[in-house]
């Protein structure tokens, strides 16, 4: 029943994406208007094929239909429900299933959004491209990642999800979160190729996905944010982010997305960097398919693992076709992609993107480098290396400075050109509250090189975005916290707080290994210190569900109680580690136990980490940021100056930001060219 | 703010600056035995994992190593000697950090290679950019931007 409810949704998918594909294009090549308008159906049915599939599984799973082999395998009847629903997305199969589910919901929004215009060549070339990768996926559930394969014997019970999977409910928000901003990526790329078949190389369709790039920027950020906790307050090491290939893969498409949400303002304003941009976007889209390619094909365990299924082989020749399309049709629409605009100085509003985007090229380019190189170095060389944590620390640190340093300067440039005297102007008190953050540092006990830099950028790009955000609502009231512009400024805070909690966090946190006692004896103490925070050891306990059985130790740290477990599941041969965390706004503290306690005794783990918590506040100033950018701003009425206006006789170009202007500043009048002498 | 003021607050701040910088990394401590051996175990990969580092991995290889690496701390010998101790008895991949020659030396040098290529194009951009040759304007390109901002709506500006 679930099996055929499930097939029968995947071949829904599949029968609308196909028809969408041949029906949209057929209309196109006879220009006929009613044929692309039946993209609608044909959304509709990916969507119903994607939700009927969806339904099925989940009521597989919830109705512990053992005779599916997804749920044999990955579900057990002492699954709690939330982590029940959850286990879709825990393995292969399911997570495409999700993506799917989710590529349907956005083919459905772009029809809706663009219901009056399917007929416009533009949009029924971007549905083609849609249905395409909608067809693609649902082929891989046809074939070899088919989640409703049915077992002959069914079963009296699964093993459950892997146990890390079920300790923690953010798993069940994680996932949805990362690829709401995976999948997301695939409508600006679709407008892209679109715009590239067509020739409408304008810049109307990078304004009508702009805000799809940056919902979809959005729910990956989220999703990434999300996964750093999870780690955190699962994985019990201490850290929340450990340059694994599957972090890697969604940081790469990051990267590259937010190169893009930054270079995108050029071609906006000066209509420069369109290759660039074509590029960012295509590549951006690309990388979403090579990250599943490397965390779903079993390639990084070895290179060989790579042929044993055959969904590998399929998600490496997709991520080909797609580059290979996008370098022909960007080779092919070369001459009109040429930009009769030029950048002026280094030293201006698009000179700062275009270094801000070499940046993120680069820091794209080694962590891809790094991802993929023991690959490549076993296929080639037959020799088996790895790059580890240190690597991706030393080559990704320079290249977060030069990023802070761009975000404290960047903002505050004009288009066009900066003269000396305006930097030296705009950028004072900026620099004074880097300086303050710098002593507050020292002050505070922090030391080393490379963090005090840190915080002195960190600080400096704050007083940036605050003085923006400043002028912003001075001239303009609430309205100066929305827009673009302005939402992005908040982004950038909450970008900063993220960069000095990495900063504190990776430079001062402490570890304490220590066995402990009930009753102190010599060697065993049963109080300890740890940079401040006193640690007693209490008892312990064991708890068992049918889900699993679980040995806690509590502590009282400075009077509050921590109990970190260990857990064991009925299909795990290892236990797993449960440690408690508890944040303020200065510390984290971790408690984790390494083995089972015996005879009143256990080996204590302790962490305490500086400004945690201030990664997952800076996350969620980045949502809100992104919430508020996407709220339309003050419109620009298309006469008013976007750039340097030509020097008239007697008025020097009269200096904002002195109070000396009735309006405070605005951020496009800048210096005239010239008057810089 | 006049402009001599501001140029006085700049001295001031970089001499601020420096001297915080200094305090900050002049102020530092010996590293413990314990610190140290924390490095190290952040640098060597757990033997039966796939990337975690031996520091965050409490699998009994990994408590292996941290042994080892506690003992040859202890009998006194360097960072370096420890590290070839370990990728000589535990195999060259367990150190995370890629070797710098041979074919993984590429890891190393394709970045550098790049950023050297990309700042250099960059230049060349710039330099062919910097023309302070003036926009000509002509009577008429005055007269369009006239007429535009004689229709724009007084409220603003």
């Amino acid at each position: 029943m679930n099996a055929a409810l499930g097939t029968g949704g995947v071949v829904l998918g599949l029968v609308g994406a196909l028809g969408g594909i041949v029906t949209v294009l057929m209309g196109i090549r006879g220009r006929r208007p009613h044929l692309m308008a039946m993209s609608r159906t044909y959304a509709l049915m990916v969507l119903g094929g994607g939700l009927l599939a969806f339904a099925a599984m989940e009521r597989a799973l919830i109705t512990r239909d053992f005779s599916l082999e997804y749920v044999a395998k990955h579900g057990s009847t002492s699954t709690p429900p939330l982590y029940n629903f959850a286990t879709l997305w825990g393995a292969l199969e399911g997570s495409i299933l999700l993506w799917s589910l989710i590529l349907g919901v956005y083919t459905v929004a772009v029809v809706v959004k663009f219901r009056r215009r399917l007929s416009d060549p533009l949009v029924a070339w971007a549905m083609v491209v849609i249905f395409a990768v909608a067809l693609f996926f649902f082929v891989l559930m046809a074939g070899p990642a088919n989640p409703f394969r049915v077992l002959d014997i069914a079963p009296a019970d699964g093993p459950g999800p892997n146990p890390l999977l079920q300790n923690h409910p953010l798993m069940a928000f994680h996932p949805p979160m990362l690829y709401l901003g995976y999948v997301g990526f695939t409508v600006p790329f679709a407008f892209a190729v679109a715009a590239l078949v067509t020739g409408r190389l304008g810049e109307g369709w990078l304004v009508e996905t702009r805000r799809w790039t940056l919902f979809a920027w959005t729910f990956l950020t989220i999703g990434i944010i999300l996964g750093a906790w999870w780690s955190h307050e699962v994985l019990g090491w201490g850290g929340y982010w450990g340059w694994d290939p599957v972090e890697n893969a969604s940081l790469l498409p990051w990267i590259t997305g937010t190169a893009y949400l930054h270079s995108v303002m050029v071609q906006e304003r000066r209509g420069m960097l369109r290759v660039w941009n074509l590029s960012l976007l295509c590549a951006t889209f690309a990388l979403t398919i090579l990250g599943t390619f490397l965390t779903r094909s079993g390639v990084l365990d070895s290179v060989h693992a790579f042929s044993e299924s055959a969904i590998g082989p399929m998600l490496l020749g997709f991520f080909g076709l797609v580059v290979a399309v996008t370098v022909g049709l960007v080779g092919w629409r070369g001459d009109r992609l040429r930009s009769p605009a030029r950048i002026d100085s280094p030293a201006s509003r698009e000179g700062a993107f275009l270094f801000n985007n070499i940046v993120f090229a680069a820091f794209a380019f080694v962590v891809l480098l790094g991802t993929v190189f023991p690959l490549i170095s076993e296929a080639i060389a037959d020799d088996r290396v790895t790059v580890g944590v240190p690597y991706f620390e030393r080559m990704t640190m320079p290249i977060g400075m030069v990023l802070l340093f761009l975000m404290a300067v960047a903002p505050v440039l004009p288009w066009r050109k900066a003269s000396a005297e305006t930097l030296s102007k705009r950028l004072i008190w900026p620099a004074w509250t880097g300086a303050g953050v710098l002593a507050l540092a020292v002050v505070l006990g922090a030391r080393g090189f490379a963090p005090l830099v840190a915080f002195f950028l960190a600080g400096f790009a704050a007083g940036s975005a605050l003085r923006q955000l400043v002028l912003a609502t001075r001239r303009q009231g609430w309205r100066g916290l929305v827009g673009r512009t302005n939402g992005g400024m908040v982004v950038h805070l909450g970008v900063l707080m993220i960069a000095v909690a990495l900063a504190a966090s990776g430079a001062y946190s402490v570890e304490r290994d220590a066995r402990m006692c009930i009753q102190a004896e010599k060697g065993c103490p049963s109080t300890i210190t740890v940079k401040g925070h006193e640690i007693t050891f209490v008892k312990t306990s064991e708890h068992t569900t049918a889900q699993k059985n679980e040995i806690r130790a509590t502590f009282l740290v400075d009077g509050a109680d921590y109990t970190p477990a260990l857990q064991l599941f009925p299909n795990g041969s290892q236990t797993i580690g449960k440690p408690t965390v508890k944040n303020t706004f200065r510390s984290s503290v971790m408690l984790t136990i390494t083995d089972p306690p015996a005879n009143g005794s256990v080996a204590l783990k302790v962490f305490v980490q500086p400004m945690i918590v201030w990664l997952w506040i800076g996350g969620a100033v980045m949502a809100i940021g992104s919430a508020m950018a996407a709220f339309p701003g003050k419109r620009r009425r298309p006469i008013d100056p976007v750039s340097a206006p030509v020097p008239t006789s007697g008025s020097r170009g009269r200096e904002p930001g002195n109070g000396g202007g009735p309006d405070g500043e605005s951020e496009d009048r800048p210096v005239p060219v010239g008057a810089s002498s | 703010m006049s402009h001599g003021t501001r140029r006085i607050l700049w001295g001031l701040l970089a001499v601020v600056l420096v001297g915080l910088l200094i305090v900050g990394v002049t102020d530092k401590g010996e590293r413990s035995a314990d610190q140290r051996a924390r490095d190290l175990e952040e640098q060597v990969r757990c033997p039966q994992c796939r990337s975690q580092s031996v520091a965050q991995s409490e699998t009994p290889s990994a408590k292996g190593v941290k042994v080892v690496i506690r003992d040859q701390i202890a009998a006194g010998r360097s960072d370096e000697e420890i590290l070839d101790y370990i990728a000589s008895s535990y195999g060259r991949e367990v150190l995370l950090d890629p070797p710098s020659s041979g074919f993984s030396g590429l890891v190393w040098a394709l970045p550098a290679v790049g950023a050297v290529i990309a700042v250099a194009a960059l230049v060349v951009r710039f330099r062919g950019y910097r023309s302070d040759v003036e926009p000509k304007v002509t009577g008429a390109d005055r007269d369009l931007v006239a007429e535009a901002l004689s229709s724009r709506p007084k409220d603003e500006t």
